[in-house]
């Protein structure tokens, strides 16, 4: 057989940690995955750490990437559970650098005024 | 038993273990660091330092008529200076999941255990540990260089730029870049080093980029033949008109230095372009002072004195019930560049 080096998996960096601190609580609800975005779903199939989740009177942000699918084509994420189940951090201190920097894009007004809203027991730094 | 009850029990990862490995590792990064060689670590008790300046002064008394009294030596006194340091750190998380898979190999065998998992954190701590070194060499750096260190607050991303104080004029600004064409580059150097063995008593050689070297080699004197002098005719050459073993330091090492508070980097030189430093006799320019950490003391009772308080400390705790583990590595270290043996100049070039 000719010798051969075959590149198998590419390298690159790790998702950086959204809190600053322990995190000592957490809870699990459950998310819309269809409305998520390739931003928050990588190609993976992977739900990053740092997506702002709101159920109900409950604001969370995801701490560790969890595998969601099996990528984030439109169609995979269009036809994902509504109600999957997922852990969130709801007391912390949340690295906006990271999160944007995991997400790949800057939080929306939307996200920010969760985070930052009467209900959040989430702080957010820068 | 929480998750990482294994980990807590393990001797090898225990806080102690973890501060010893560390202290072992060489400072250097594998010598693509030299800060410990421009700025070799002084023990010190305090992470507040007071300087002393070195007075320059240097009176000539006078003659004087019989029966009479000469010049009086007035008292000069040195300037002070309180350098506050904080410490640099740098940290990792696992979290549950992650902690599962690195687990599930390995369940219940305590001896694949100590194969794998001893393998990958202690070799996670290190990259903490050089991280912290390469603080040191950029800090190291930036104030030989600049007489400054800027802090960023690893968090928001905000930086602070603190001075040094240092006589301005031994940081000087060339009139003109000496890449430009009515500029001798060589000429400039020369008259630029001889000022500076005068000012700092004493020169073995300098530092500077790559690009900033090549601008003196350009200008120096054609060889025989007419021939551009190599990297070492023009060292030698120089060595020649000083009349001294004269060496240049190339300095083009880069590090992954963070942006923001986020996790992306950017690569950039460690010295900074158009600069030049004369390296004084002896080569030390400063310290870099390591204070203890106070946290490591208990660790260092423990261990019988076999951790060095003043070293990297290693720590690492558990939260969210056991599902979660950071891991941190602390140094109370700080540059301290001695101002009398500064000498810089921006070549604009």
């Amino acid at each position: 057989m000719p010798i051969r080096i075959t590149p198998t998996t590419p390298g690159g960096a790790d998702y950086g940690h959204v809190t600053l601190g322990p995190v000592d609580h957490t809870v699990q609800v459950p998310i819309n995955l269809t409305t998520r975005t390739t931003g928050e779903i990588d190609r993976f199939g992977y739900l990053k750490p740092g997506v702002v989740v709101v159920a109900g009177t409950i604001v969370g942000i995801t701490v560790e990437a969890i595998k969601v699918a099996n990528d984030n084509a439109p169609a995979t994420i269009a036809a994902l559970p509504t109600d999957f189940q997922i852990g969130v951090a709801t007391i912390g201190q949340v690295l906006r650098h990271v999160v944007e920097d995991n997400l790949g894009r800057a939080l929306t007004g939307g996200e920010v005024a969760s985070l930052t809203g009467a209900t959040s027991r989430l702080v957010l730094l820068g | 038993m929480d998750y990482f009850s294994w980990l807590g029990a393990e001797e090898d990862l225990s806080n102690e273990a973890l501060t010893v490995r560390a202290q072992t590792l060489p400072p250097n990064d594998r010598d693509r660091l030299t800060f410990d060689l421009y700025f070799p670590f002084l023990p010190v008790d305090s992470t507040t330092l007071s300087s002393i300046t070195t007075i320059d002064f240097r009176p000539v008394a006078d003659r004087r008529e019989w029966n009479t009294r000469g010049r009086q030596i007035p008292k000069r006194t040195p300037g002070t200076a309180s350098l506050e340091m904080i410490p640099i750190e740098s940290w990792f998380k696992i979290e549950e999941y992650e902690l599962q898979k690195l687990m599930e190999p390995i369940m219940g065998d305590q001896a694949l255990f100590r194969r794998l998992i001893l393998a990958r954190i202690p070799d996670r701590v290190d990259s903490l540990v050089f991280a912290n070194r390469r603080r040191m060499e950029i800090d190291a750096s930036n104030a030989w260089a600049n007489g400054t260190i800027v802090v960023m607050n690893p968090t928001l991303g905000t930086t602070q730029t603190v001075s040094y104080g240092f006589d301005a004029g031994r940081y000087q600004t060339a009139g003109t870049a000496w890449s430009d064409g009515g500029v001798n580059a060589y000429d400039e150097f020369i008259a630029w080093v001889e000022d500076g063995i005068d000012a700092i008593g004493g020169a073995v050689g300098a530092r500077m980029r790559r690009a900033t070297f090549q601008a003196i080699q350009a200008d120096a004197p054609m060889g025989a033949l007419g021939l551009r002098l190599t990297r070492e005719e023009v060292q030698r050459r120089v060595s020649d008109d000083l009349g001294i073993d004269f060496q240049f330091v190339i300095d083009e090492n880069r590090l992954d230095v963070f942006t923001d508070g986020g996790i992306v980097t950017t690569r950039a030189n460690v010295w900074p372009a158009e600069k030049i430093a004369l390296i004084p006799q002896g080569v030390a320019v400063g310290n870099t002072a390591r204070a203890p950490v106070a946290r490591a003391y208990q660790m260092a009772q423990q261990t019988g004195g076999e951790i060095d308080v003043r070293g990297t400390a290693v720590f690492r705790e558990a939260s969210n019930g056991g599902r979660e583990f950071t891991c941190e590595a602390q140094d109370n270290a700080f540059p301290v560049p001695n101002g009398e043996l500064i000498w810089v100049i921006d070549a604009g070039v």
